[in-house]
C-alpha cells in the first residue's frame, strides 16, 4: 500500500508536473511570441462589434434610454454627453492603438473573469481592451469599455495588482462615474445646482474635488470587490508604488559604461556622471487641481480597510503566473517600440538595455538600440536634439546616465556611434531593410554633414596604451641631442599618434574597416560626396541650369499639377470633420460621420473615373473578419504618426520593415492620407458692418444680409507618401472660401487622383 | 477692320492650338475640360433705355452670350464667345439727322440723302424727326480666365479678360409719323437746328443695313460651379470698354457733349457709327450675369 501510495503520489507528482508543463507549453503556443524575432502585438480573430457599430447609431441608442421624466436641462446635458462620449471613444477604438484578442488582452480579460466570476451580469456589460500606449494608465468609458495601457502592464509586478486596477475601473462603470462627472462638471461650468458662478480657478477646484471623490469611491468599492476575490492584499499597496514611480522606466539598473562602446573605442570618463540624481518619487504632492488624489491619501484610505482583513489563503496569481510574466514581457518589449514611435529615444534605448540584461542576443532589442541611436543622431545633426531628448537634470535614477552621455556627444560622435552600431548589426543581418536603410543614411550623414573620409580613421586597432607610452617615454627620457635622426622621427610620429587617440573615435572604425562591404560603401559615399561638390563647384553654368530646370519643373507642376504615373495607391482612413466654430462644442459629430461616408463614396467614384486603382482602408467600413486590414491600418497609422512628427527630417521610420511588408502586400509603395474639414465660422466685423449700414440707411439691407449669411471655409488635404522612402511625393492642401459642396469635393479628389495617375508626355 | 478680323481670327486659332497642346495634361472637372455655356448679361436701364425703350430699375439692358471654354491649366482656361445684343440709341437734340421728311417751301418734299441749300426766301416751318434708333449686333471674341488660388478650373472664383470684335448697326425706330417730334424752324419753337440762309444742309439717307465694327476689352469677376457632374452654372460681373472702332475718323471721346454730333460736323454714317459706339460703351461698361451650360467633354 505504501508503495502503492508512493506510486500514486509519484504518479500524482508527475501528473502535476506534466500538467504544469503542458500548461506552460499551451501558454507558450497561445502566446506564440518568439521574443528573439519579436513582432509587434496585433489584434486577431473577429473585430468586436463595438468597433464596427457607427458612433451615430450608438448615440441614438443611448439617447433613447434617457429618462424623459428628468428635467429638460439634464436630458440635454446627457444627450450632449452621449454624443461626445460615443464619438470620442470610437475615435480611440478606431485609432489602431487598441488591441483585441491578442495575448495581452486575452490575459487581462481572464483576470477580469476571475474578479467577476460571481457577478456575470456585470462581466457581460464590460469589454476590456489593451491600448498601445506607454503611459501608465487605465480608464473606463460610460458604455463599459475598460482600456488598459501597455505602459501600466509593463510596470505592474503581478496579477493581483492588475486585479486591483481592474476592480477600481469596474466601479467607475458600475457607478456611472463618467456620465455623473460630466453632468456635475456641466453644472459647475454653468453655476447650477448649488454651484455659484465663480472664477476659472474655483471651477477647476470644484471639478477636481468631485473627480477625487469619485476616485476615492472607486478605490473603496474596488477594494471591497477585490476583497471578495482570493487575490493577495499586499498587492494593493504595490499598485500605489507603481503609480508613484510611474514616471520611471520599469526598472532602475545601472547603465554600464561599456554598453555602447565597442572593442575599438571607449567614451572618455567625463562623458559619464559621477553621481546620479536619486529618485524622489513624491507621494504627498499638491493634488488640489488634480483629477486623482495623491498616492499618499489613496494609500491611507485603502490601508484602513486592508489592515482589518486577513491575507491568509490569498494568492498573487490566480489565473497564471507564467502567463502574467509573458504578458509583462510582451508589454515591456512593446514599450521599446512605443517609445520609438513617440521619438522618446532615451527611454526606448534604456528599456531595450534593461531587457537585454536577460536577453543579451535578442535581435529585436539590438535593433531597437540602433533605432534609438539613429533617431538621436538624426535629430542632433538637425540641431533638434532637445525635441527628443530630455535634459539629464530632469531625469532621476540610473537612466539619467544615458541622457547625460547623449548630451555630451558631439554631432559627429553621435552619428559615428549610431553608424557603428547600425553597420555592425547590418553586417549581421544583411537582409534587414531597416538596418540597410539606416546604415546607409548614417554613412551619408557622416560624410555629407561632416566631410569625413576613410583616411580620417585608423584602419588598425589602437595599440596598447602602456606599450606606446613606454616607447615614447623611453625616447623622450633621452637627451634630445643624443637622439639619432631616426629616433627623432619616431618620437615625433608617436607623439602625433597619441594626440590622435585623444579623439577617441579615431580607432572606432578599425573593426568595420576589416569588412569589405563597409569599406567599399564608405569609399562610394565619399565618391558621391565629391561628385556632388564637383558638380556644384566646377561650373556655375551647370548649377544655374540645374536651378533653372528645377524652377521650370516646379512651375509646370504648379500650372498643370504633378504627373506621378502611379497606377495604384492605398488610401488610409479618409477623414471628414464638420466644425461649427461659432459653437462651444465645435465638432458636429453626426454630420461628420455622415460626411465621412459621403466622402468615401466620392473617393470611390472619382477613383473609377480617373482609372486609378485605389484600395481603401476605411475603419468605418471594416467587417467582422477584416482583422488583417485592421492591423494593416494600425501599422500605417503608427507609421504616419511618426512620419509627421519627424516633419521635414529625412528619416527612416522605426517600423520600416513592417511597411515594406505592406508595400509588398498591397503591390504599391504609395499610401495616401486624405480628409476634409468643413468649417462654419463667425463672420468677421459683422456688427461693425451693420452699424455702418444703419448709418447710411441704404446700406443696412446689405449689411444685414452680410451678417446673416454664415461664413464657410473648407480645407481639403491629400498627402501621398512613398512609404519605403518616407518621402511625401504629393501634398495638396487647399483652403476653399465656401461650403464643402459636392462639385468642389469631386473636383479636388479627381484632380488629386489625376495627378497621381497621369504621366507627362 | 481687316486688322481686327485678323487679330480675332488669330486669337481663336491660338486657342485651338493651345487646346491641342494641352490635351489630357490637366484634370479639368472629372476629366472634362471643355464647357459650353450660355450667359445672360444684364444691367438696369438707368441711364439709357433698353431695347423696348424703357428705363428704370425694373427695365434691363440685356446681352446674350454664348461661350466655349477650354481648360488650359489647373488655374486657367481660354475660350471663345459670341455676344448678341439689342438696345435703344437716343438721338436727343441732334435727332435732326434722322429726319426722314423735311417740310420745305410750299409743296416741296425733301427726302433723305438730298442736299438743300437754304435760300433767303425759303420758308422752313418744321422738321419731323426720329428721336431714337435701335442698336443691334453681335460680337465674336476670345477670353482668358485666371482661376483663383483657392479654385481649380473650371470651378471656383475667376478673373477673366477678353477681347471682342463687335459688329453693330443703328436703325431709326419706326418713322417720323409714328414718333413725331416737331422741331420748329424759322424762329418758331425751340429748334436746335437752325440753318442759316445760304447754308447747305445735307439730309443723308438713313442707311439701315450699314454695319460698323468696334474692338472691346472686357474684364470679369465671377464664380463657376458644377451640378450633377455635367451642368455648369456661373455668375459674375463684367466691365468692358470700347478701345477702337471703324466708321469714325479719329478717336472719339466717349464723354463729349452731344452737340459735337451736330450734322454740321458729321455725315450721317459717321454720326451713326459714333453714336452707336458710344451706346455700345454704355452697354459694355457694367453688366452682371448668370448663366448655365454643359461640361461637354
Amino acid at each position: 500500500m505504501p508503495q502503492k501510495r508512493y506510486i500514486r503520489r509519484a504518479n500524482s507528482h508527475s501528473m502535476r508536473t506534466f500538467l504544469l508543463l503542458t500548461l506552460w507549453l499551451l501558454n507558450s503556443v497561445l502566446l506564440a511570441q518568439d521574443f528573439d524575432n519579436y513582432q509587434p502585438l496585433q489584434s486577431t480573430g473577429e473585430i468586436p462589434k463595438a468597433f464596427r457599430t457607427l458612433s451615430g447609431d450608438k448615440y441614438q441608442k443611448d439617447r433613447g434610454q434617457i429618462d424623459q421624466n428628468q428635467s429638460r436641462v439634464l436630458r440635454k446635458t446627457k444627450e450632449d454627453f452621449y454624443l461626445k462620449s460615443n464619438f470620442l471613444v470610437d475615435e480611440i477604438l478606431l485609432s489602431g492603438k487598441v488591441l483585441f484578442n491578442d495575448p495581452v488582452t486575452t490575459y487581462v480579460n481572464k483576470v477580469a473573469d476571475e474578479i467577476l466570476k460571481d457577478d456575470p451580469e456585470l462581466r457581460e456589460d464590460l469589454q476590456i481592451y489593451v491600448v498601445k500606449s506607454p503611459i501608465v494608465n487605465a480608464f473606463t468609458t460610460n458604455n463599459g469599455i475598460v482600456l488598459v495601457n501597455l505602459g501600466l502592464l509593463a510596470q505592474l509586478e503581478n496579477e493581483a495588482q492588475l486585479a486591483f486596477v481592474l476592480s477600481h475601473e469596474f466601479v467607475h462603470y458600475k457607478n456611472n462615474h463618467v456620465i455623473n462627472s460630466y453632468v456635475e462638471n456641466t453644472k459647475i461650468e454653468r453655476g447650477q445646482g448649488g454651484y455659484q458662478r465663480t472664477t476659472f480657478d474655483d471651477k477647476l477646484l470644484a471639478k477636481s474635488k468631485y473627480s477625487k471623490e469619485l476616485e476615492f469611491e472607486a478605490d473603496r468599492e474596488g477594494l471591497d470587490a477585490y476583497l471578495e476575490t482570493s487575490y493577495d492584499l499586499e498587492a494593493v499597496n504595490g499598485v500605489f508604488d507603481v503609480l508613484q514611480y510611474s514616471y520611471l522606466p520599469y526598472d532602475d539598473v545601472e547603465f554600464k559604461k561599456d554598453f555602447l562602446s565597442t572593442p575599438y573605442f571607449d567614451f572618455p570618463e567625463d562623458y559619464y556622471l559621477e553621481e546620479i540624481t536619486p529618485i524622489s518619487g513624491e507621494e504627498d504632492y499638491d493634488d488640489s487641481k488634480s483629477t486623482h488624489p495623491n498616492t499618499r491619501k489613496r494609500r491611507k484610505a485603502v490601508n484602513r480597510e486592508l489592515n482589518e482583513t486577513s491575507n491568509e489563503e490569498r494568492e498573487v496569481f490566480l489565473v497564471s503566473e507564467i502567463e502574467f510574466l509573458s504578458v509583462q514581457q510582451l508589454a515591456r518589449f512593446e514599450m521599446v517600440r512605443l517609445y520609438l514611435l513617440d521619438r522618446d529615444y532615451a527611454n526606448s534605448l534604456y528599456t531595450a538595455y534593461l531587457l537585454l540584461q536577460n536577453n543579451p542576443n535578442n535581435s529585436y532589442l539590438r535593433k531597437a538600440v540602433v533605432k534609438s541611436l539613429y533617431g538621436m543622431a538624426k535629430y542632433k545633426n538637425a540641431g533638434l536634439l532637445s525635441d527628443v531628448l530630455a535634459k539629464h537634470t530632469r531625469i532621476e535614477g540610473e537612466s539619467q546616465q544615458l541622457n547625460f552621455l547623449m548630451q555630451q556627444l558631439s554631432g559627429q560622435e553621435m552619428t559615428l556611434l549610431a553608424m557603428i552600431h547600425a553597420w555592425n548589426l547590418y553586417l549581421e543581418f544583411p537582409e534587414d531593410a531597416y538596418l540597410k536603410a539606416a546604415s546607409e543614411d548614417l554613412m551619408n550623414e557622416l560624410v555629407f554633414e561632416y566631410d569625413v573620409q576613410p583616411k580620417d580613421f585608423s584602419k588598425k586597432p589602437k595599440m596598447a596604451e602602456e606599450k606606446k607610452e613606454s616607447a615614447i617615454d623611453s625616447l623622450a627620457s633621452k637627451d634630445p641631442s643624443e637622439l639619432t635622426k631616426y629616433e627623432k622621427i619616431k618620437l615625433k610620429k608617436q607623439k602625433t599618434n597619441l594626440e590622435e587617440e585623444k579623439n577617441f573615435m579615431h580607432y572606432s572604425l578599425a573593426g568595420l574597416f576589416q569588412n569589405k562591404k563597409f569599406a567599399n560603401a564608405f569609399d562610394e559615399t565619399v565618391e558621391d560626396f565629391k561628385e556632388k561638390n564637383d558638380r556644384e563647384n566646377v561650373s556655375t553654368q551647370v548649377a544655374a541650369q540645374e536651378f533653372l530646370d528645377a524652377y521650370n519643373e516646379e512651375r509646370l507642376n504648379r500650372r498643370k499639377g504633378l504627373a506621378l504615373g502611379i497606377k495604384n495607391i492605398v488610401i488610409v482612413d479618409p477623414v471628414y470633420k464638420k466644425v461649427d466654430q461659432r459653437k462651444r462644442d465645435a465638432v458636429k459629430y453626426l454630420k461628420s460621420e455622415e460626411g465621412q461616408q459621403a466622402y468615401v463614396s466620392t473617393i470611390e467614384r472619382n477613383a473609377d473615373l480617373a482609372k486609378l486603382d485605389v484600395s481603401l482602408l476605411d475603419t468605418k467600413a471594416f467587417r467582422a473578419d477584416d482583422v488583417e486590414l485592421f492591423n494593416d491600418f494600425a501599422a500605417l497609422n503608427d507609421w504616419v504618426g511618426e512620419r509627421f512628427d519627424h516633419e521635414d527630417l529625412d528619416f527612416v521610420v522605426s517600423d520600416h520593415n513592417r511597411m515594406m511588408e505592406l508595400t509588398e502586400k498591397y503591390g504599391t509603395d504609395y499610401f495616401a492620407w486624405t480628409g476634409v474639414v468643413a468649417m462654419r465660422e463667425r463672420k468677421a466685423y459683422a456688427a461693425l458692418y451693420v452699424c455702418l449700414g444703419a448709418m447710411t440707411i441704404y446700406g443696412l439691407p446689405f449689411a444685414l444680409a452680410y451678417a446673416a449669411v454664415p461664413e464657410y471655409d473648407t480645407f481639403f488635404y491629400f498627402m501621398l507618401f512613398d512609404v519605403p522612402n518616407g518621402e511625401a511625393v504629393m501634398v495638396e492642401r487647399i483652403y476653399i472660401d465656401g461650403k464643402d459642396r459636392l462639385d468642389m469635393m469631386n473636383s479636388f479628389v479627381y484632380d488629386a487622383f489625376f495627378q497621381v495617375k497621369h504621366k507627362r508626355k | 477692320m481687316r486688322c481686327l478680323t485678323f487679330l480675332t481670327g488669330l486669337a481663336v486659332a491660338s486657342m485651338l492650338l493651345l487646346s491641342q497642346a494641352t490635351v489630357a495634361q490637366i484634370s479639368g472637372y472629372q476629366g472634362k475640360r471643355t464647357l459650353a455655356t450660355y450667359n445672360l448679361q444684364y444691367f438696369p436701364a438707368l441711364l439709357n433705355p433698353n431695347a423696348n425703350n424703357n428705363t428704370g430699375l425694373a427695365a434691363f439692358n440685356v446681352n446674350h452670350v454664348l461661350k466655349g471654354e477650354y481648360i488650359l491649366t489647373r488655374k486657367s482656361s481660354i475660350g471663345a464667345q459670341a455676344r448678341f445684343y439689342r438696345t435703344t440709341v437716343e438721338f436727343g437734340e441732334d435727332a435732326i439727322i434722322y429726319n426722314a421728311q423735311v417740310s420745305g417751301p410750299a409743296g416741296t418734299q425733301f427726302w433723305p440723302s438730298s442736299a438743300y441749300t437754304i435760300g433767303t426766301t425759303d420758308g422752313f416751318n418744321s422738321v419731323e424727326v426720329t428721336e431714337r434708333g435701335e442698336l443691334s449686333g453681335y460680337s465674336i471674341g476670345s477670353f482668358y480666365r485666371f482661376y483663383g488660388s483657392k479654385a481649380l478650373a473650371p470651378l471656383g472664383n475667376y478673373f477673366q479678360v477678353g477681347l471682342e470684335l463687335m459688329s453693330y448697326k443703328v436703325n431709326p425706330v419706326g418713322n417720323a409719323l409714328q414718333n413725331p417730334s416737331q422741331v420748329q424752324l424759322g424762329g418758331v419753337g425751340n429748334a436746335t437746328f437752325r440753318p442759316e440762309p445760304g447754308e447747305t444742309v445735307n439730309f443723308p439717307e438713313v442707311q439701315e443695313d450699314k454695319r460698323w465694327s468696334a474692338l472691346a476689352f472686357t474684364m470679369d469677376f465671377g464664380r463657376q460651379r458644377v451640378i450633377f457632374d455635367r451642368v455648369v452654372w456661373n455668375y459674375g460681373i463684367q466691365n468692358g470698354y470700347i478701345i477702337a472702332g471703324s466708321g469714325v475718323s479719329g478717336f472719339q471721346d466717349l464723354f463729349v457733349a452731344d452737340n459735337t454730333f451736330l450734322i454740321r460736323e458729321y455725315d450721317e454714317s459717321e454720326y451713326l457709327a459714333t453714336k452707336g459706339r458710344r451706346r455700345l460703351s454704355g452697354v459694355l461698361f457694367l453688366n452682371i450675369y448668370m448663366g448655365f451650360g454643359l461640361l461637354a467633354f
